[in-house]
């Protein structure tokens, strides 16, 4: 065991190394110069009014003109010591806004999460024991119709039903979780619905698959030769050893649903990382684009390795691969 | 029993692929007689295709996609089936023409992206030692950006163009296609005619292109299909966010970005058509790659 995490945690630190160079070379590669666009203001048609000592001394300061290398290295020492450096649009240390950001995107991810778990793992499991019943072409309907559903369009129909059926519109103002839960759950609840729709088709199907394939092992035809009730052969042995697969999957599609949060924040308003990346992206604001970036990608990997651990302490199998 | 028939007729249907058009015409035959649902979502995809090329060619009886044509926000009418936007233009001829935008885009982002992925993944793989442990943990570093994520940061760099689209769509799609093609060639480098050809005396060259690329064919047109759905996703996403296509181009998400504002006071009708479409041609590659999957790879069936 103590080799299996060694082992998976000498992979983890190479790994998100690489993934910090692409991204800053990643933006390290805009056409152009930085220091031009902030001083023309992401106006091709303002370059004649710049002055070339404006750039030189633009670029001086933000350490522009040093070797690409070195402003890699400082770039990720700073991000080690937790500077996130400097929004180039707003002007304000981004690690002031990004924290409780943060905290909005992963409780809207999560309930996403939650409530795409509450509905899916009881209907992959319905289709899976009533398989090739009219029953099981239905939800396997459901679930092709979510995977065809891009998620800000679902997000677009719940915000026009609400509006218009309900005359409801996304706050301007979301609650703070920790001082008015009630009113932030409230809130923060049809995000997560329109989030939840299109997780929901995938977890359907993986659940579907898992369960299918356990129901043919033979415990379970032992369990059923025992005279245990269809109920308990389901619950008590077929169910148990689904589940693994299913929570393992639906973590690794964590990252997936991620992309989907950030579109669901800007069109329900929620201040979220995602809102600030659009509008870093819009601002071509490098530096926050940077760090949201690199803490989402953090956030993957850190979850995906959480994942291969537990997996690792409950199926031994997979530690002697 | 069914199992087997399958298989064969799974291997000699891409064979056929390659043969021509009686080949083909017997296994689309196969395919309409064996998965209807499947064969609905080709034949919507066929549309869609035609369509897309004929609104290119402007040969379709709607007005120019880009010119106001009447009045703002009118509701459906015989004369604007669709009505109009914004500023007047004909929603049914931009929603038509998005059609060309999307699939543009999706089929050249699906071209290059899965072609490049299988280069990647097979050189890598044969490669192996330490060129493709290295290049694996690159590839597990593109893994861990979210698809659309890594795309809107690569639209934030280029800025907004149909090219740089199918560009940020490749780039974000490479990765996982270059894992699901390292883990199919190296199912296949342990298949017996693989080690057989290796016993006559045969060059990893020629073991790669006649034995391990013929047999990845099926997983590449599989993955083609669904990656279409993928990237006509990531594109009016984009779009719909103002990175993707220009903003005057029609393309459906961009539709959307301005309906989904206005909507709730001029009518639905604004978010149906576009919505409706971008729905509909997802559903129809999703619905196509399944049958396709079930047909040519049936060790996958029911997955």
């Amino acid at each position: 065991m103590t080799t299996y995490i060694v082992r998976r945690l000498l992979l983890f630190i190479p790994t998100i190394l690489i993934v910090t160079i692409i991204i800053f070379l990643l933006m390290w590669i805009v056409p152009g110069d930085t220091a031009m666009l902030i001083l023309t203001g992401n106006d091709p048609n303002e370059g004649g009014r710049v002055s070339l000592e404006d750039v030189e001394r633009l670029r001086a300061k933000l350490g522009l003109d040093r070797p690409v290398h070195i402003q890699y290295g400082d770039w990720l020492w700073d991000m080690l010591r937790g500077d996130l450096g400097e929004s180039l649009w707003y002007q304000t240390p981004v690690i002031d806004e990004l924290g409780g950001r943060f905290i909005t995107t992963v409780q809207l991810a999560v309930m996403g999460m939650g409530l795409a778990f509450i509905v899916a793992v009881p209907l992959g499991i319905v289709s899976a024991v009533k398989q090739d019943t009219k029953l099981d072409y239905m939800s396997r309907l459901f679930a092709l119709l979510g995977i065809a559903m891009p998620t800000f369009l679902i997000a677009i129909v719940v915000t026009y039903v609400l509006a218009y059926v309900f005359d409801w519109l996304p706050p301007l103002d979301y609650a703070n979780l920790w001082e008015q839960p009630l009113t932030n759950l409230q809130q923060m609840i049809f995000p997560a619905l329109a989030i939840a729709f299109h997780d929901l088709a995938f977890t359907a199907r993986v659940t579907r698959s898992s369960m299918l394939e356990t129901m043919r092992d033979d415990y379970v035809r032992t369990a059923r030769a025992k005279g245990l009730t269809e109920m308990g052969v389901i619950g008590r042995h077929a169910l148990k050893n689904a589940l693994l697969p299913i929570i393992t999957v639906s973590g690794y599609q964590f990252g997936r649903l991620l992309g989907g949060v950030v579109i669901v924040e800007v069109i329900f308003l929620v201040p979220g990382i995602g809102n600030m990346l659009i509008d870093a992206i819009i601002h071509r604001d490098f530096v926050v684009i940077q760090a949201v970036v690199v803490l989402v990608a953090a956030v993957v990997m850190f979850l995906n390795l959480v994942i291969d651990l537990i997996y690792g302490v409950l199926d031994p199998r997979i530690r002697y691969q | 029993m069914a199992t087997r028939d399958i298989t064969a007729e799974g291997g000699s249907q891409v064979r056929n692929a390659l043969l021509g058009i009686p080949a083909a015409y017997r296994s689309t035959v196969d395919l309409v007689r064996r998965k209807p649902l499947g064969a609905v979502g080709g034949a919507t995809a066929l549309i869609l295709i035609f369509v897309a090329i004929a609104s290119r060619l402007a040969i379709l009886p709607v007005p120019d996609p880009y010119a106001s044509v009447g009045d703002i926000f009118l509701a459906p009418s015989p004369e604007y089936p669709m009505g109009t936007d914004v500023i007047g233009r004909d929603i049914l001829s931009r929603v038509l023409y998005g059609t060309w935008i999307s699939l543009y885009v999706g089929l050249g982002s699906v071209l290059i992206g899965i072609t490049a992925g299988f280069v990647l993944g097979i050189t890598s793989t044969y490669a192996g030692g330490f060129v493709d442990l290295a290049f694996q943990r690159v590839v597990d570093a593109l893994m861990s950006i979210p698809g659309l994520i890594l795309a809107l940061s690569i639209m934030a760099v280029l800025g907004s163009s149909l090219n740089n689209v199918i560009l940020a769509i490749v780039i974000g799609m490479l990765a996982p296609v270059i894992r699901t093609v390292r883990s199919q060639v190296l199912t296949l480098k342990e298949m017996d005619y693989v080690t057989a050809a290796r016993a006559i005396g045969a060059r990893p060259q020629r073991i790669v292109f006649r034995h391990i690329m013929p047999n990845c064919l099926a997983i590449y047109i599989i993955m083609a299909t669904y990656y279409l759905g993928f990237a006509i996703i990531i594109e009016a996403s984009l779009s719909f966010l103002g990175v993707g296509a220009p903003p005057d181009e029609p393309s459906w998400g961009g539709i959307l970005t301005v309906a989904s504002r206005e909507a709730p006071e001029t009518g639905i009708w604004l978010l149906v058509f576009p919505g409706i479409f971008i729905f509909i041609a997802v559903l129809a590659f999703n619905v196509l790659g399944d049958a396709l999957r079930d047909v040519l790879d049936p060790r996958l069936r029911g997955r």
